[in-house]
C-alpha cells in the first residue's frame, strides 16, 4: 500500500461526507499537486498523508470520525460518544468507573497473575535471553572431558592435549587453559584466603577483556610459575583502597612476593560467581603428565567459523592423537560458553515459563466469565445503542477496548508486583544460579509486560466482546434471565480454568513428592546437625614437609578436642558431601593393571578420629592401626559398601588386598597392597540423588610417608560437638591463631547445612511451581463459584416455582452440587490428560517418582472434586433457601 | 477583557488570516498565509478542525465555488469573517492595547 493509498483510506474513515468533506479533500489535492511540482513525488505523498493523519486525530479528538453519508443523509454514526480507539478507551474508563468491583476483581486477579508472569519472563530473560558481557560471546567455546577414563580423573584436561589443540586446532585458533586457584594474602599480621583463577597468559585475550589497570600480557610473558598477579576490581577497591599505585607493586601471597601487573575490569567474573585475582599456571608436577586432568579450557572460534566445524576438526585431530598416545586421550565435548552456563538451569525456567502461562491463561478464563456475565447484564443498554445506530462491530469492539483497558490497569499493577516477585524467585533460587546480576526490570521485560497486557485483555474480552454483538437487540424468554449460550459459555470457561489448574497442580504434587523423597535418602551420617566442617589449608613455606604437617594435625586435633563440648576431632583430605577429591585406578590382589579397564575408587585421607566426628559407624573389622614399634607404614584402610561391592561382590571385603598408582601393565610389587580391615557405609556424595562412589579411607600418617601427591597441607577439619556446631567457631580460631597465624579458616559449615545446600535447587523448582499451582487453583475455585452463584441468581425464578411445584430443597440443593461436580470433572479429566502429555517435560526433575504417576493424579482430581463441593456449597445452599411463596408472588 | 466567545491563539490567527486574504480565501491560502505569519508549518487537521470550530461560533462563514484545476472536482469552499467575528477580533485587540499599554519600551529592547 502507497502512502497515499493510505492517506486516502484515513480521509474517507476521518472526514465526514458532507460539502465540507468534499472541500478539505479538493484542498488537499491541490496542495499535493504544488508539491509534487516543487518537490517530487516521494515528498509529496508523505506530506499528505501526515496531514490525512492530523485530521483523522483531530477528527477523533472532536467526535466526528465515524459518522457515513451517502447522499447528503447520515446513514450510519457509530460515534456513541466519540470514534477511535482513543475516544473508546475514555470511554471505557468512565463506564468502568460505575462498576468499581467488577473492575476491581478484574485488576487484582490480572494483576497478580501478570506480575508472576512478569517475574518469570525477567529471570528467563536475565539467564537465559542475554548475552555473556563478553565481545561476540557466541564465539566462546569451552572445551570439556567426558567422564569415561581410568586414570586420575576428575572431568578436567591435560596441558599436553592444550599444547596439542594449540597446534592443531584452526577452527579455535585462540585457547586458553585455566583452574581455580586459591590462596592466601598476609598483611600487617592479617590472613586472608582469596579464591582466582589460574590462566594462561591468553587467557583474558581469549575472554576477550582489556585490564582496567596496567597492561595484559605480551609474547614471552605470564608463563608458568610466573609471579605476577592480576587483582580483581573489587578485591582492589577493598584491600587496596582503589589506589592505582598497587601497580608494579609486590605484595605476599602464597606465601611469596609477587609483582601487581594490574586490576581487572569491574564485575569480571569468569568462571564462576567468584573471582579475586588472576594468575598465571603453576606447578608443573600437575601439568606434564597425560591423563592428569586437571585443566579446564576455553578457546574462541575463528572468523566465521560454526560450531560444527569446529567440533568436526576436533574429531578429526583427536583420532590422530589417540594414534600417537593410545588410551591416554579422553573424548572431549565442545560447546557454546553461553549455552553451558545455563544448561543446568534451561529447562527448569521454562517449566517455570509454561507453568506460568498456564497461571495466566486460568486468571484470562477467571475474568472473561466475569466480563460475560457483565455483558449479559447490560443486555438492555446494548439494545438501546443498537438503535440508536452502533454497528455490532462496533458494539464488541467497545467490549474488546473496556477488557484492555482493565488488562492494562492489571499489566500496571503486575508491572509493580514483578518488582517484588523478581527479588522473591532471586531469593529463593540457588546461590549458583548462573548471571542472576543480569536478572532486573529492563525495557525489554517492560515492552514484554504492556504486549502481555494487550494480549491479555483482548483474548479475555474477546468471548464477551462476540456475545454482546449478538445478545443487543434480542429478548429473553420470560422465565430465563440468563441465555442457555451464556450458561454453556461460562460453564465452559469454569471447566477450562479447572483443566488448566490441575496440570498445574499435577505437576506441583508430583516435585513435592520427589522432594521429599530427596530429602529422605538417608546420608549415612548420625546426626549431621551437630557436626562442623572446617576447610583449612597451610603454607608451604612453613610446612615443608610431612613430619611438619603432621605435627601440626596433632596440635590442632588436640586442641580441638579439648575445647568444651568437642565429642570427636577428626581430618580428611576430602569434603564429604561434595564432588571433590581423586579417584584411582586400582588392582586387586593377582592382577594385572591395564589402563582403562581397571576400576576406579575414590581416596580419602584421613587423620584421627575422623570416622567418629563424621558419624560414620564401623559396620565390621576396625580403624588402622600405628604400630608404634616400628616406623614402617601399616598400609591398612576402610572401605565403603560401594567400594566392597566393586572389587569383590558378594564376597567378605575383609582382608582382602589391592593396590594403586601405577603404571600400565606393571604388576604391582609386594609393598604396594594396601590391606581392608574395616567396613563403612556408604555416605552421600554431593547431591542425594547421585549414586555414592566406592571409595577407600587411608591413614595420613602413612600416606604422607609414602606419596608426595598428596601433602596434607590441604584439609578438612570435622568436629563432633553436643550442641550447635556454630558456637564453635570462635573458640576454635583462636585456637588455630595460637597454633599458626598465617593459617586462617577458610570456609565454615555445619554438615546439616552442606546437606540443606545440595537440595536447594529441587526446593527452588518445588516452592515456585507450588505457588503458581496453588494460586491458579484458587482462581479456579472461585471461578467455579462464581458460575454457579451467578447460575444460582439467574435462575431465581425457576427454582422458586420448582419448588413451588413440589421439589424439595434438599433437591435442589444437590441440583446445584451435581452441575458444578460435571463442570470440575470435565475440566478435571481434560487436566489430567494434559498432565499425562506434559509429564514428561519435567521428568528429569523428579526423583523416585514417576512423571505419570497415577496415584498422583488420583488424588489431584479428588481434591479437585472435593474443592469444587466446597466452592459450590454456599450457592447450593442459597438456592436451597429460595422462598416459593415470594417468587410466586413477584409474578 | 472582552470577547462573548473567548477566542484561542490560533483561532485568532486564522481569523485574521481570512480577513487580510480578503474575497476569495479558501483553504489553502489559509495555510499558506499562516505559515508565513506564523513562521512554522500548520497541519492541516489543526487549521480545517479551527475553521470548523469558528464556524460552530458563528465567527467565520463559506460559500462553495466551483472546483478550479487539480482538485479532482471537489468543491472550494470560500472563506469570510462574519461581523461578529470582526467584533471578537476587535474585543481581542483591545485587550491586548491595554496589557501593552505603557510597557513598549521593555518590548523594544529595554528592562522591567
Amino acid at each position: 500500500m502507497t502512502s497515499r493509498s493510505l492517506a486516502e483510506r484515513i480521509l474517507d474513515r476521518a472526514l465526514p461526507d458532507g460539502p465540507s468533506g468534499h472541500a478539505i479533500r479538493g484542498d488537499l489535492r491541490q496542495e499535493h499537486a504544488r508539491r509534487v511540482r516543487e518537490s517530487g513525488d516521494r515528498a509529496a505523498a508523505r506530506w499528505y498523508l501526515r496531514q490525512a493523519l492530523s485530521i483523522w486525530f483531530f477528527a477523533s479528538r472532536d467526535g466526528v470520525v465515524g459518522r457515513r453519508w451517502r447522499s447528503g443523509r447520515l446513514v450510519s454514526d457509530t460515534r456513541s460518544s466519540g470514534g477511535g480507539v482513543v475516544a473508546d478507551v475514555r470511554e471505557g474508563v468512565s463506564v468502568l468507573r460505575r462498576a468499581p468491583a467488577y473492575s476491581t476483581g478484574v485488576v487484582l486477579t490480572l494483576g497478580v497473575a501478570m506480575a508472576a508472569t512478569v517475574s518469570v519472563f525477567a529471570v528467563v530473560r536475565g539467564v537465559l535471553l542475554r548475552d555473556l558481557p563478553y565481545p561476540e560471546p557466541h564465539e566462546l567455546v569451552r572445551f570439556d572431558a567426558a567422564r569415561d577414563d581410568g586414570g586420575y580423573a576428575n572431568g578436567g584436561l591435560d596441558y599436553p592435549v592444550v599444547l596439542d589443540w594449540r597446534e592443531g586446532l584452526e577452527t579455535v585458533p585462540s585457547v586458553a587453559a585455566y583452574q581455580g586457584s586459591d590462596g592466601v594474602y598476609v598483611a600487617d599480621g592479617v590472613a586472608e584466603v582469596w579464591q582466582g583463577t589460574a590462566a594462561e597468559p591468553s587467557f583474558l585475550e581469549v575472554v576477550g577483556v582489556a585490564p582496567f589497570l596496567g597492561s595484559a600480557y605480551g609474547p614471552g610473558e605470564g608463563g608458568i610459575g610466573d609471579q605476577s598477579i592480576f587483582l580483581s576490581h573489587s578485591l582492589w577497591e577493598r584491600r587496596f583502597a582503589g589506589d592505582p599505585g598497587i601497580v608494579g607493586q609486590s605484595i605476599t601471597f602464597y606465601e611469596a612476593p609477587w609483582v601487581v601487573r594490574g586490576v581487572l575490569p569491574p564485575d569480571f567474573a569468569y568462571p564462576g560467581t567468584r573471582l579475586d585475582y588472576l594468575i598465571p599456571l603453576r606447578d608443573t608436577q600437575w601439568l606434564e603428565g597425560r591423563g592428569t586432568g586437571v585443566l579446564r579450557v576455553i578457546g574462541r572460534l575463528g572468523d566465521g567459523v560454526s560450531l560444527d566445524a569446529a567440533r568436526e576438526e576436533l574429531g578429526a585431530l583427536s583420532t590422530a592423537l589417540e594414534r600417537e598416545y593410545p588410551g591416554e586421550i579422553r573424548t572431549v565435548l565442545l560447546r557454546g560458553v553461553q549455552q553451558v552456563e545455563t544448561e543446568p538451569v534451561r529447562p527448569m525456567l521454562w517449566v517455570f515459563m509454561g507453568a506460568v502461562g498456564f497461571f495466566l491463561l486460568v486468571a484470562c478464563a477467571n475474568v472473561s466469565g466475569l466480563a460475560l456475565a457483565r455483558t449479559e447484564a447490560r443486555r438492555q443498554e446494548l439494545s438501546v445503542r443498537l438503535s440508536l445506530g452502533a454497528s455490532r462491530a462496533r458494539l464488541a469492539r467497545q467490549v474488546v477496548s473496556e477488557s484492555a483497558t482493565l488488562a492494562l490497569a492489571g499489566g500496571l499493577v503486575g508491572t509493580l508486583g514483578a518488582f517484588w516477585g523478581i527479588r522473591g524467585l532471586l531469593t529463593l533460587a540457588p546461590a549458583d544460579l548462573p548471571l542472576r546480576e543480569g536478572v532486573r526490570m529492563d525495557p525489554l521485560v517492560l515492552l514484554f509486560a504492556f504486549v502481555l497486557a494487550v494480549g491479555t485483555g483482548v483474548l479475555f474480552g474477546a468471548l464477551p466482546g462476540v456475545r454482546s454483538a449478538r445478545i443487543a437487540g434480542v429478548r429473553l424468554t420470560a422465565t430465563r434471565s440468563e441465555s442457555r449460550g451464556a450458561r454453556e459459555a461460562k460453564r465452559s470457561l469454569a471447566s477450562a480454568q479447572i483443566a488448566l489448574a490441575v496440570v498445574l497442580l499435577s505437576g506441583a504434587v508430583l516435585l513435592t513428592r520427589s522432594f521429599a523423597a530427596l530429602n529422605s535418602v538417608p546420608t549415612g551420617f548420625t546426626e549431621p546437625g551437630r557436626v562442623l566442617m572446617v576447610e583449612m589449608g597451610l603454607g608451604r613455606a612453613d610446612y615443608p614437609t610431612g613430619d611438619e604437617v603432621l605435627s601440626f594435625h596433632r596440635a590442632l586435633v588436640e586442641g580441638s578436642s579439648a575445647l568444651p563440648g568437642v565429642v570427636a576431632a577428626g581430618l580428611s583430605t576430602h569434603l564429604p558431601f561434595s564432588t571433590s577429591g581423586v579417584q584411582a585406578s586400582v588392582v586387586r590382589d593377582g592382577e594385572v593393571y591395564r589402563r582403562g579397564e581397571a576400576p576406579l575408587l575414590g581416596l580419602e585421607v584421613v587423620n584421627g578420629e575422623y570416622r567418629s566426628a563424621l558419624g560414620l559407624p564401623l559396620l565390621r573389622g576396625r580403624e588402622p592401626a600405628i604400630d608404634p614399634a616400628t616406623d614402617d607404614p601399616v598400609r591398612e584402610v576402610m572401605i565403603n559398601e560401594a567400594g566392597a561391592r566393586l572389587l569383590w561382590g558378594d564376597d567378605d571385603p575383609l582382608g582382602q588386598r589391592f593396590s594403586f598408582d601405577l603404571e600400565a601393565g606393571e604388576v604391582p610389587s609386594p609393598e604396594s597392597f594396601y590391606t581392608v580391615v574395616g567396613l563403612v557405609p556408604d555416605v552421600s556424595d554431593g547431591a542425594l540423588d547421585l549414586d555414592v562412589r566406592p571409595r577407600a579411607y587411608y591413614f595420613m600418617p602413612d600416606f604422607l610417608q609414602q606419596y608426595s601427591w598428596i601433602t596434607g597441607r590441604f584439609f578438612y577439619l570435622v568436629l563432633r560437638t553436643e550442641g550447635d556446631p556454630y558456637a564453635l567457631v570462635d573458640p576454635l580460631r583462636d585456637v588455630v591463631q595460637r597454633l599458626d597465624p598465617n593459617a586462617p579458616l577458610r570456609t565454615v559449615s555445619s554438615l546439616e547445612e552442606m546437606v540443606r545446600r545440595t537440595t536447594m535447587p529441587a526446593r527452588f523448582r518445588t516452592v515456585t511451581l507450588s505457588v503458581f499451582a496453588l494460586l491458579a487453583v484458587v482462581v479456579a475455585l472461585l471461578g467455579v463459584y462464581g458460575v454457579m452463584a451467578y447460575g444460582v441468581a439467574t435462575s431465581v425464578r425457576d427454582i422458586g416455582i420448582r419448588m413451588a411445584l413440589g421439589a424439595p430443597a434438599s433437591q435442589v440443593r444437590r441440583g446445584v452440587l451435581n452441575q458444578a461436580i460435571r463442570v470440575v470433572a470435565v475440566g478435571g479429566l481434560v487436566g489430567l490428560a494434559g498432565a499425562t502429555l506434559l509429564g514428561p517435560v519435567i521428568r528429569s526433575m523428579l526423583f523416585r517418582v514417576s512423571p505419570r504417576d497415577p496415584v498422583t493424579f488420583a488424588g489431584v482430581f479428588l481434591l479437585a472434586v472435593i474443592g469444587a463441593l466446597g466452592a459450590a456449597y454456599i450457592p447450593a445452599l442459597r438456592a436451597s433457601r429460595i422462598d416459593p411463596i415470594e417468587v410466586l408472588r413477584q409474578e | 477583557m472582552g470577547g462573548r466567545s473567548g477566542l484561542g491563539e490560533f483561532e485568532q490567527l486564522v481569523l485574521l488570516a481570512v480577513v487580510r486574504l480578503g474575497a476569495g480565501a479558501f483553504g489553502p491560502d489559509i495555510a499558506t498565509e499562516l505559515e508565513a505569519s506564523v513562521g512554522r508549518g500548520v497541519t492541516r487537521g489543526a487549521l480545517y478542525s479551527t475553521l470548523n470550530r469558528l464556524e460552530e461560533k458563528a465567527l467565520l462563514r463559506w460559500e462553495a465555488a466551483g472546483p478550479g484545476a487539480d482538485r479532482g472536482g471537489h468543491i472550494r469552499r470560500l472563506f469570510s469573517v462574519t461581523p461578529e467575528g470582526l467584533q471578537a477580533l476587535r474585543d481581542r485587540r483591545a485587550a491586548l492595547l491595554t496589557m501593552w499599554d505603557g510597557i513598549e519600551g521593555v518590548l523594544d529592547g529595554g528592562s522591567s
